[in-house]
């Protein structure tokens, strides 16, 4: 099968950009079609709902560390659909003979223990704590906000992207050396 | 190559498999044989997942945010999904139970089935008015002012199924229209009229009576619908009017009525053996010919869309 997904593409670029706009509507799109596929087969509806919030989350890990690049091989909807089955049969739910809905299995999800997240999420937070506010300030916006090179030199008045691009290392470097400090 | 010759940027771009290919295998073989180097990408690695996974921790409360907005339908989509029969056994079997379990579910469920089931007995409604307009105005579309307007909860392919159901239907009553009025045989009767030589041909000419009587039986034929046996008849009428004694003026007038006629017979024949358009066309304009007017009007009607769709 060859089908492009070019809009889907398109889409996943903005994602990959933070866009939150992108990320809203297809979060808007996604939502009600997902929980269908699950309830129709019996999954109580908070399970689907909870279940949808963790296929997002899976779905923005993959896009930010590349695990999912174009070009597709699936449509979107058909990958988060997917990753909610995977979450699924991880509770021992077969879903088997859900297959001929779902005509393209997409790339398996990592599905990382949530207290390991936890952890490493709180570490992460005591040393931005510990950084000087302009480091901080800056890598928050790259790393957690998404935001690109050009928008931080714009945001922390930076003279170029290359120089906030600089900063960006310096200041990671700054946050790993607390590591050990 | 140590430690201290590998940048943040190339560290961060080796954890995050970006690092150009030359380089990543040349970082990897540094790592295999230096520690301080591991321990190194190591730290960074700890401080990158550190930061993807407090982003997903902010990623998370944005998710909250949008369902605490989007879930106020929750309920809705479920029920209207149960009832539209869009659940398999499993999840019916799981609205069910929860419909035993929970009065205060159920009476909802009860609450909205009685919503969809008005709403589709207005759309039973104003599809019957529609029907009647069709009836009435024959594929006249309906003033969408006078119809009830419904807010369905269907899905669009309902919609469009209901819409080509309502089409086939209108479709079939405008083809039975066309068929009872614009048929060959339709129209040939509808044209038909008693034969008019009983008032010109009376007992004066002896040779009439003949005529006459194989007037009349042809004339029944067309009426008892044996077209071909009547197109037969009058055609042979038409070449033994002529050489008859009758007067020339009964001579042309007999000679007019068989005319018609015959092309009435023809016009109702499955395979007609003239070409009835320009038989009408040569009676019309034919100068005082007893039937010019009506074949004006029966040339107007095999000219149509109409009778064209129904033959």
């Amino acid at each position: 099968m060859s089908e492009s997904y070019s809009e889907d593409n398109a889409l996943l670029e903005q994602l990959r950009s933070g866009d939150q706009n992108a990320w809203r509507n297809l979060y808007e799109e996604v939502r009600s079609p997902f929980r269908l596929y699950f309830i129709r087969y019996g999954t109580a509806p908070e399970v689907a709902t909870e279940m949808f919030q963790e296929a997002m989350v899976i779905l923005n890990r993959n896009i930010r560390t590349g695990k999912l690049q174009a070009p597709l091989k699936s449509a979107l909807r058909t990958y988060i659909i997917g990753i909610g089955r995977v979450l699924l049969m991880r509770k021992g739910t077969d879903t088997q003979q859900w297959e001929g809905e779902i005509p393209e299995i997409p790339i398996l999800p990592e599905v990382e223990d949530q207290q390991e997240r936890k952890a490493k999420a709180q570490l992460a937070r005591q040393l931005l704590d510990r950084l000087g506010s302009p480091c901080r300030e800056l890598l928050e916006l790259f790393y957690l906000k998404n935001y690109v090179m050009e928008a931080i030199a714009r945001e922390l008045d930076l003279p170029s992207p290359g120089a906030a691009r600089r900063r960006k290392h310096d200041c990671l470097r700054k946050m790993r050396e607390l590591m050990t400090a | 190559m140590d430690a201290e010759n590998w940048t943040t940027e190339q560290i961060e771009a080796y954890l995050r498999q970006v690092l150009p290919a030359p380089e990543q295998a040349k970082l990897k073989a540094d790592l295999e044989q230096d520690e301080q180097l591991r321990a190194e990408v190591a730290a960074y690695q700890r401080v990158l997942e550190g930061l993807d996974a407090l982003q997903e921790q902010n990623f998370r409360v944005q998710l909250d945010n949008w369902s605490a907005e989007t879930a106020t339908n929750d309920q809705t989509e479920l029920i209207t999904w149960y009832l539209e029969g869009q659940l398999k056994p499993e999840g019916q079997q799981m609205v069910e139970t929860r419909m035993a379990a929970d009065p205060a579910f159920r009476e909802e469920v009860m609450a909205y089935q009685q919503l969809i089931g008005g709403m589709e007995a207005a759309q039973d409604e104003d599809f019957r008015s529609k029907l009647e307009d069709w009836e009435a105005g024959m594929a006249q579309q309906a003033d969408s002012g006078n119809t009830l307007k419904v807010v369905s909860r269907r899905p669009l392919w309902q919609y469009a199924a209901a819409a080509v159901g309502a089409l086939l239907i209108a479709l079939s009553t405008f083809s039975l229209y066309l068929k009872v009025n614009y048929s060959g045989p339709a129209l040939s009767r509808a044209y038909y009229e008693s034969p008019i030589s009983e008032r010109t041909m009376g007992g004066e000419n002896t040779e009439s009576t003949p005529l006459q009587e194989r007037m009349d039986f042809a004339h029944r034929q067309l009426i008892g619908k044996e077209y071909n046996a009547a197109f037969m008849a009058f055609d042979s009428l038409m070449r033994e009017i002529p050489r008859s004694n009758l007067d020339d003026f009964n001579k042309a007038l007999l000679l007019e009525q068989a005319g018609w006629n015959r092309l009435l017979a023809a016009t109702a024949m499955d395979n007609p053996p003239i070409d009835v358009i320009a038989e009408a066309r040569r009676i019309r304009t034919t100068p005082g010919h007893e039937y010019a007017d009506k074949a004006e009007q029966l040339l107007n009607d095999l000219e149509s869309r109409w009778y064209r769709w129904a033959n």
